[in-house]
């Protein structure tokens, strides 16, 4: 790859480009989503300095850069150089963990690695399309004045104004924040547009509907770790494990390990379909056709089943059972390609299967999952499948049997809710910080049991969510959520 | 098939989520509105020892916290 310097129309040869020497400030960041989404209109795969000249500053433009084409931290010279001795507390910041921010600067650089999958598979389509993969949401809804109104420079100039906002690849949309923090919350409100259609958080299971003819809109008060970003809803999401201290060169390894998101909320299509692309990431053989194509697909089906044959599908008392099959097929190969993977599969918004197979063979529930088995995750409502190591040659097919589809208007309950649990989490830890939580000063003791149980209903339902408990008649994790 | 996390145990830990808000939203505001009361009139302007702690060098954080716990609480109903 060759990462040329700034250029213009007519540099298209080497089409992997840079916006130029940045000024490392709020109104320089609140630039450059616009100058690289339109970037993407004249060919270029447009690239940034990512720097800062505050801690806050650096990791907002730390977090646009890892869902932007390049993601790479960058300065003059001036943070090693004279600035480092003359004037320290204005350097330029380029280490992600030499600021107090480490934490949300390590989050927003794993989930980098995490998506290479997606990212390796969306830079194949632009090889193949010309296409970038940060695009302005104009060029899926070209018909809507807000699609432009979010591609627009220098928003931080009106504060009614929609964030910037673009497609990450073909399944995000992302609202990058540019804009300072309140200093009283240290929290940043960014007013999104909401696209047609139904909408779920990357990382929180947040859902979020926009109405057809553009005119639904949410404000968003974001907190420092957090990158606004939405998948459409239906999306499969391919990503990569991203485990302490194996997180260097992550983007040079084969796929040993992909876990698929399926990105289903209520009313959320009924089917879906993924894909990764692969070939051995350091050669030209891909052009002899060494390369791979992993596709991801699921379907959900309804079935009934009548207790009586006699009275076959009229039968009231019949049982609807919901089956959602998720298979894996790979197509091609290269030399280095692994022979086995490991495939986990999640599902956000999904109430816990009755059942779940995995070639025919049922799959245990576990508290804390494993591989080989099924466990829930309360962060987004989902529940994860690890299926043991298998040969990628012989593909995955997995089914889950529900009593209740999961996207019908009965699990609107859990849409959203590992969201709303961890808000309130934070709010605890806030209250916390000032040993001002209700309760442990003030005497109110039934606030500070509903913080607790705030606090402790993550873990709650998601041991809840286990069909092991069938036996353990646990009636006190059970009725502390009877209303 | 007994299925625990059913509509009832979902709409119970949602409920609870609601009657957190609804409870400490006013507590918490009554509380930045005293410590704002605090500010304007227990701060004694005759204290200029740099080394005696006034109410001014603590409250204006602790009200930030709290008015932070309330805007993350403003999005969970």
């Amino acid at each position: 790859m060759v990462l040329a310097r700034f250029g213009g129309l007519g540099a298209h040869r080497y089409p992997i480009h840079f916006s130029g020497d940045a000024a490392q400030s709020w109104q320089e960041l609140s630039f450059q989503p616009y100058f690289s989404m339109t970037a993407t209109n004249v060919g270029a795969i447009w690239s940034h300095d990512t720097s800062g000249t505050n801690p806050e500053l650096f990791t907002r433009w730390l977090q646009w850069s890892v869902v932007s084409h390049i993601s790479r931290t960058h300065d003059r010279g001036e943070s090693a150089g004279r600035c480092a001795k003359v004037d320290p507390e204005t350097c330029v910041m380029v280490e992600p963990w030499k600021t107090e921010n480490a934490e949300a600067n390590g989050k927003a650089l794993r989930l980098r690695g995490a998506l290479n999958p997606y990212l390796y598979s969306s830079a194949r389509r632009t090889y193949e399309t010309g296409v970038g993969y940060v695009t302005p949401l104009y060029y899926e809804w070209p018909t809507l004045e807000e699609a432009y109104e979010t591609a627009a420079p220098h928003p931080s100039k009106n504060s009614s104004a929609f964030a910037s906002q673009y497609l990450f690849g073909d399944d995000m949309m992302v609202a990058p924040v540019v804009t300072p923090s309140n200093k009283t919350t240290g929290l940043t409100e960014l007013r999104v547009w909401i696209p047609p259609g139904i909408w779920i958080g990357l990382l929180d299971g947040r859902v979020v509907s926009g109405a057809s003819d553009g005119s639904s809109s949410l404000s968003l008060q974001v907190d420092l770790e957090d990158i606004p970003t939405f998948v459409k809803a239906g999306s499969i999401i391919p990503t990569l494990p991203v485990l302490p201290g194996e997180t260097i060169g992550l983007a040079r390894k084969e796929y040993t390990h992909l876990i698929w998101t399926v990105y289903l909320a209520t009313g959320a299509p009924t089917s879906g379909v993924g894909t990764v692309y692969e070939d051995d990431g350091v050669s030209t053989a891909y052009l002899r056709g060494k390369s791979a194509i992993t596709t991801a697909m699921y379907k959900i089906e309804k079935s009934r089943t009548a207790h009586s044959l006699l009275r076959g599908d009229d039968d009231e008392t019949a049982t609807t059972t919901n089956t959602l099959t998720f298979t894996v097929a790979t197509e091609g190969t290269y030399d280095t390609i692994p022979s086995f993977r490991s495939t986990t599969l999640r599902l956000t918004n999904t109430r816990p299967p009755q059942k779940v197979y995995s070639s025919g063979i049922e799959i245990p529930y576990s508290r804390f999952g494993g591989s080989g088995t099924w466990k829930y995750d309360m962060a987004d409502a989902a529940v994860v499948i690890e299926l043991t190591p298998s040969k990628i040659v012989d593909g995955v097919v997995v089914k889950l049997e529900m009593s209740t589809s999961p996207t019908t208007s009965s699990l609107a309950l859990l849409d959203g809710l590992g969201y709303r649990l961890r808000r309130a989490n934070s709010a605890k830890a806030t209250l916390d910080e000032i040993r001002m939580t209700p309760g442990s000063q003030t005497g109110e003791s039934s606030l500070n049991a509903y913080l607790m149980r705030a606090a402790s209903s993550v873990s709650n339902l998601e041991f809840l969510a286990g069909n092991e408990n069938r036996n353990n008649n646990n009636n006190n994790l059970e009725s502390s959520f009877e209303k | 098939m007994i299925q625990l996390l059913d509509d009832e145990i979902l709409s119970g830990a949602i409920q609870e989520v609601k009657d957190m808000y609804n409870s400490l939203k006013p507590l918490l505001s009554r509380v930045v509105d005293e410590e704002r009361h605090l500010d304007t009139t227990g701060f004694d302007n005759s204290i200029e020892d740099p080394h005696f702690p006034t109410l001014m060098d603590s409250n204006p954080k602790v009200i930030h916290r709290l008015e932070r716990a309330i805007t993350l609480l403003n999005d969970v109903v």
